[in-house]
């Protein structure tokens, strides 16, 4: 962050969204975003998915697991409007969607809906996964309002 | 073996709350530990645990360098952000009642306005947090970067299952507000501030407004803890550690991730276990200091501290029932909203305060003998703590 932006004054330059800190746990997971896949960690012995990747299965403490492709639809279980950009790469978005969706499958993940209208989003709002190529980031899930 | 009246606290130490200063966090954390130690009627060789604050960065070695502790037998710090420093007082209880160390400090708070501010997150704002790890992978590269974002969605999620109305979160601003009116110690001491104020104010991240959201702060408060025995030797009236719990939700992994994320279950959990420690029941405490990092966390924490059922704290912070003179008062320095955001203790330093019938005429609590503190921290984890009144 520039001097200027944490004043909150205008900038010219671009930052971009921060990338995700992947590690050798959630390759896979990123490894399915790349090629437009949402794939969701699995327990291998007790079948349970879950989400954000982690070695053991809190359920049956497997550690065996694999990466069970997902539906990619769900809907909006909780939301917020940042009405202020806490990181320069949203700045030019506000107010923009935060929402945390449930996916049918019983998984809940965050993502950004920068094209979703503030003043419309609501809680049980079907949303569905969209893939994007996105500076700094590189492949990422996008979920859009469907309703 | 229960701990519960075992260890107290015998000296508290505050530097002023500041938006602006000179100090380095270290500075502020050694101002408030000198003064804690002196009101403790101790001296700085007469401390052997330190319990250094996660959210300030600071390390034991930097107490013993500089305070000059020569025996330094416990030190420890834990990881549970707003709730670790009522978490650290589970721990040295455990310390001091189990012969280890004699007199612990505690100290937290940081230079949160002139340099690690929370709201600007550029690098090196706030020391290195290990448990954000899932955090920023899965949830900062989409936008989700700041506490505010976070707690909002679990408001947010509350007002959609129970009803509640951003005017319940201002009813609770505007409260403890009014208690900060009442403190010269308090950044907010000369505001006030109305239930049209606050809806008036901008919106930060839905449905949190800016008067729903704590204040950067600088400065440090410490506290002493001793054996209640050798307590009562020293100068000040007794403030006796009767119950303390701590509890953690799962999973730990973001508030998003919650099995339900309206309630906190960490401090649930907590407060349960205080309260069997002390052989008490909410309805046995005189007022509470309750961890406000955003409004909404306290109408939670109310809830999740039995004063109510779930979903009904809308209703139980009406009628100036947690106003001074109310049936529950809380928050009566001012809070994190209002007085300061010192990670926590000065909530803690708050309750002494009441206890030994030090703060201004005008808001000491009446008859007050046993007062709830609570601490939230990182992803609703909670720690809990009841004190009592040697009389």
């Amino acid at each position: 962050m520039t001097a200027n932006e944490a004043r909150g004054e205008a900038s010219d330059e671009i930052v971009p969204r921060p990338a995700p800190a992947v590690t050798e746990l959630s390759q896979g997971f990123w490894d399915a975003v790349a090629r437009q896949q949402l794939a969701i960690q699995r327990c291998t012995r007790c079948q349970m998915l879950r989400h954000y990747p982690q070695p053991l299965c809190p359920e049956c403490r497997s550690s065996d697991f694999d990466w069970a492709p997902v539906s990619g639809r769900g809907e909006i279980y909780s939301y917020t409007v940042a009405y202020r950009a806490f990181h320069p790469a949203w700045k030019e978005h506000v107010p923009y969607v935060i929402a945390t969706i449930e996916l049918d499958e019983g998984v809940r993940m965050v993502c950004d809906l920068l094209e979703a209208d503030p003043e419309r989003v609501a809680i049980g709002q079907r949303v569905e996964v969209r893939f994007a190529e996105l500076p700094g980031q590189g492949w990422m899930p996008r979920f859009e309002v469907i309703d | 073996m229960s701990i519960s009246a075992q260890t107290a606290i015998v000296g508290i130490g505050q530097t002023p709350f500041t938006r602006g200063t000179e100090s380095s966090t270290l500075e502020l954390h050694l101002d408030a530990a000198l003064e804690a130690i002196a009101d403790a009627g101790l001296s700085p060789a007469d401390i052997d645990g330190v319990m250094p604050n996660e959210l300030a960065g600071t390390i034991a070695e930097d107490f013993i360098l500089n305070l000059g502790l020569p025996a330094l037998s416990f030190s420890s710090t834990i990881r549970t952000g707003g709730a670790s420093f009522v978490s650290a007082i589970q721990s040295a209880s455990l310390a001091i009642a189990g012969g280890v160390a004699r007199n612990v400090l505690l100290v937290a708070g940081r230079r949160g306005y002139s340099a690690q501010r929370v709201s600007l997150t550029s690098e090196g704002a706030i020391p290195p947090h290990p448990v954000m790890r899932h955090v920023d992978e899965f949830e900062r590269p989409f936008g989700n970067t700041v506490a505010s974002q976070w707690f909002a969605q679990a408001a947010r999620r509350h007002m959609h299952e129970y009803g509640t109305t951003s005017e319940d979160f201002g009813r609770i601003a505007v409260a403890i507000r009014q208690h900060a009116n009442r403190n010269p110690r308090a950044l907010m001491f000369e505001k006030p501030l109305s239930l049209e104020q606050h809806q008036a104010s901008p919106l930060i991240a839905d449905p949190l407004r800016l008067f729903d959201c704590s204040l950067e702060t600088d400065g440090a408060t410490a506290i002493v803890l001793t054996s209640t025995e050798r307590a009562r030797d020293l100068a000040k009236t007794v403030v006796p550690i009767l119950g303390v719990g701590e509890g953690h939700g799962a999973p730990p992994t973001s508030i998003t991730q919650k099995r339900d994320m309206t309630g906190i279950e960490g401090l649930a959990l907590a407060a349960q276990r205080a309260y069997a420690m002390a052989g008490l029941t909410p309805a046995d405490m005189d007022a509470a200091q309750i961890y406000d990092g955003f409004s909404w966390i306290v109408l939670a924490s109310l809830e999740a501290c039995g004063f109510c059922d779930r979903g009904e704290g809308a209703d139980f912070v009406r009628d100036g029932r947690i106003g001074l003179g109310g049936a529950l008062p809380i928050n009566t320095s001012g809070g994190l909203l209002s007085e300061g955001h010192c990670s926590g203790a000065n909530l803690v330093s708050e309750a002494v305060r009441q206890l030994r019938r030090e703060v201004e005429t005008e808001r000491q609590i009446e008859h007050c003998e046993r007062i709830l503190v609570t601490g939230e921290g990182d992803f609703h984890e909670g720690a809990a703590l009841v004190l009592g009144r040697d009389s």
